[in-house]
């Protein structure tokens, strides 16, 4: 795939004309007892399925673009054309300089194998050579954290220890080009921390390519400077990140709803601000709470056209919007503020500030379990610095270790006394509520 | 992977060449660890095992073929002569059956890394060629045991070695690469190399084949694998210099499949990621 005589010096990923096909056949012909029927009969049809058609685009070094689209638009495709696993059928992809496919981390491992064993295999699997990895072992061992380890076999590891070591690998020299894709998730929080650091790291450097898969549009405009819209196999879209994603959410601004939430019909027109969710009722009592959390930026939808008021609001969700409405900036898109890679930094300044912490019996935040109304409460009360309050006469069915944070939210308004609810699930709505109680 | 002419980073293999031979190291050693890890004897079974083999073949077909046989083999050769013959077979029946399915095994991996497709195959021949030289230990054990001492002629393995692990890399080749298309070649091939055994001069005797119908003898001196045996025990057993024709055969053999399994893996592996 390489080329000695570059045209052009500095273009790091080539993708001339290229198309993909695919023959589906109506059903896989795995002997020769059923080829050579077909055959006879006549039967033996595939079906042309393109999943690509006629893409160019060339990526210059240093440069990070977000590959964009819906499901099944082609972009992993893309990306395998791009990483060297699949041949395009027509056209071709030329790239300049190795590859860090953060896409599929252990690819390659023996499970039988130790650590010790399977780095050295990875390592060779990436292009590595022997002296290098010799010479680098030790940082890739720390990085993962996995000292004491080594020398056990994979199979004996949880899966967050395996990913771990597969990240350390695939990261430990500066790539030429790298390969991120958003779902990636590896480990728990402070390691994902780590993570998100050092592909940060990779970015700010300026020689390191990046090219960013993500269904959020908010992650794509922060990280990138260019987006490339692939919907159906087409090229929609190459353009400055804002213009491509402003295209992309104005297609679902027309589209309709597509999801599990049935679009709510009423005669009353949502505001402006929220035009674009279908799930938002204009009339149901959290309107004002939401138009304020939207504003405001604590919050944004589950996806272009969802916001999820009755979502039960997970606790790492928790966490942003307090950050936010804290005025840290954080690039996490908060659809999805679980299972990205750039919340971290939510955690780690609550962490800091004191707003969760002290309960974490096992050091694990469990960002994706669902918040209770208390343990909500019982971050914004943290917060605020835990001020004192009187205490209720009626604590309806409060945990004790919630009891100060929840006179307070009373005292304060933030809840209403009749509904504190202590134990039911927070959904997104009422937390929108109580944050911009708060803050008015 | 890239050309990083400019500043070659010391982080990557400079050449295509230089990354897959590493692959091919980690992938053999990978084998190796994985058969000999748990096992109390370890390494040794790849010693004990042929020996063990040629002791049972040695007892069946010294009484059956006791009579009859007017001394091409003496009884006291026969055990080598055995152990020689089915140790050689047992390195391309071995490397041809694992190398079958190799691009279906590495399945997960072809799908995730860009990595040259043909190294599976390469590596399974490659492992059996490990095994064979730890069986050749148990071939020392039976010379010392009768008595028999090496002669220079032992300069001739290394080129008969060369020419049969070019033939069992092209037969891998080319059928891994049909496996991937046709998953019964895999139960085909279980039964061809059955088949082969038999038509392979392994403890038939020189006397024995000159003994056959007409057609069967085609078939025994046509059969590529009956000059690689006949290649190995002319400098083990025999103790003379290869004859010209058996090379000649054993190199023709070897560029022929070569080729033919090269030619048929080229044309198809930019499809196995589409049947795998």
């Amino acid at each position: 795939m390489a080329t000695t005589e570059t045209t052009q010096k500095d273009s790091a990923i080539e993708v001339k004309d290229v198309t993909m096909i695919f023959n589906m056949a109506s059903e896989q012909l795995n002997n020769l007892k059923e080829y050579f029927i077909k055959i006879m009969r006549h039967e033996l049809f595939f079906k042309e399925f393109r999943a690509l058609k006629h893409i160019s685009f060339t990526v210059h070094r240093g440069e990070v673009v977000g590959l964009v689209g819906t499901n099944g638009s082609g972009k992993s495709t893309m990306l395998k054309i791009i990483a060297g696993v699949l041949e395009p059928s027509e056209g071709e992809c030329i790239v300049r300089g190795n590859i860090a496919p953060l896409i599929e981390l252990g690819a390659g491992f023996d499970m039988e194998l130790t650590a010790r064993e399977n780095i050295y295999l990875n390592g060779s699997l990436l292009g590595y050579t022997k002296s290098f990895i010799d010479e680098h072992f030790d940082e890739i061992v720390e990085f993962a954290e996995l000292r004491d380890f080594v020398d056990m076999p994979l199979k004996n590891y949880s899966s967050g220890m395996v990913a771990r070591i597969a990240f350390a690998i695939a990261t430990i020299t500066e790539p030429d080009i790298l390969i991120v894709d958003e779902t990636l998730s590896v480990g728990d929080v402070f390691f994902q921390e780590k993570c998100e650091r050092r592909i940060q790291h990779f970015i700010e450097s300026g020689d390191v390519t990046v090219l960013f898969v993500s269904h959020s549009m908010r992650q794509v405009e922060r990280i990138c400077q260019r987006a490339i819209w692939i919907e159906k196999g087409d090229m929609r879209m190459d353009g400055p990140v804002k213009e491509v994603c402003q295209a992309y959410r104005n297609q679902f601004g027309g589209d309709g709803a597509s999801g599990e939430d049935a679009p709510i019909s009423s005669a009353k027109p949502l505001p402006e601000l929220l035009a674009q969710y279908v799930d938002v009722d204009p009339e149901d009592w959290y309107l004002s709470a939401v138009e304020q959390a939207v504003r405001q930026r604590f919050m944004d939808g589950r996806d272009v056209n969802h916001f999820g008021p009755n979502d039960p609001f997970k606790r790492a969700q928790g966490v942003c919007a307090i950050a936010r409405a804290a005025g840290v900036s954080i690039d996490a898109p908060f659809s999805d503020a679980v299972a990205s890679l750039f919340c971290r930094k939510a955690i780690a300044w609550a962490r800091e500030h004191d707003v969760v912490g002290g309960n974490l019996p096992d050091e694990m935040f469990r960002p994706t379990d669902a918040a209770t109304r208390a343990e909500m409460i019982q971050m914004l009360f943290k917060w605020q610095g835990a001020p004192e309050a009187p205490a209720l006469d009626d604590w309806q069915d409060t945990p004790s270790w919630a009891q100060p944070a929840v006179a307070w939210a009373v005292s304060s308004g933030v809840v209403k006394t009749d509904a504190i609810r202590a134990n039911d699930v927070c959904t997104k709505a009422e937390a929108a509520a109580m944050l911009s109680r708060l803050v008015d | 992977m890239a050309d990083n002419t400019q500043q070659s980073k010391l982080s990557h293999a400079r050449t295509d060449t230089q990354k897959d031979l590493f692959i091919l190291r980690e992938l053999v050693t990978k084998d190796f660890k994985i058969k000999y890890r748990r096992s109390v004897l370890g390494v040794a079974w790849s010693v004990l095992n042929p020996l063990l083999m040629m002791i049972v073949m040695a007892v069946v077909f010294s009484t059956i073929f006791a009579q009859g046989r007017n001394g091409s083999v003496t009884p006291e050769l026969y055990p080598l002569y055995l152990i020689i013959g089915n140790v050689t077979f047992a390195l391309m029946s071995e490397s041809t059956s694992t190398a079958l399915s190799s691009i279906i095994d590495a399945s997960s991996l072809l799908k995730k890394v860009k990595v040259h497709r043909f190294v599976f195959p390469i590596q399974k021949v490659l492992f059996a060629l490990v095994n064979y030289g730890f069986s050749l230990i148990a071939v020392a054990l039976v010379m010392l045991w009768f008595r028999i001492i090496p002669t220079w002629h032992l300069i001739w393995l290394p080129l008969g070695l060369l020419l049969l692990m070019v033939f069992c890399a092209g037969l891998g080749l080319l059928l891994s690469a049909l496996t991937v298309f046709f998953r019964d070649v895999r139960h085909l091939w279980s039964v061809v190399i059955t088949a082969w055994t038999y038509f392979t001069p392994i403890f038939w005797t020189d006397d024995y084949i000159k003994a056959m119908p007409h057609l069967l003898q085609l078939f025994m001196y046509a059969n590529p694998m009956y000059n690689y045996i006949n290649f190995m025990r002319q400098i083990l057993l025999w103790q003379t210099n290869p004859e010209p024709v058996t090379v000649a055969l054993c190199a023709g053999w070897a560029v022929l499949m070569i080729v033919i399994g090269y030619a048929v893996f080229h044309k198809t592996e930019h499809k196995f990621i589409l049947y795998i």
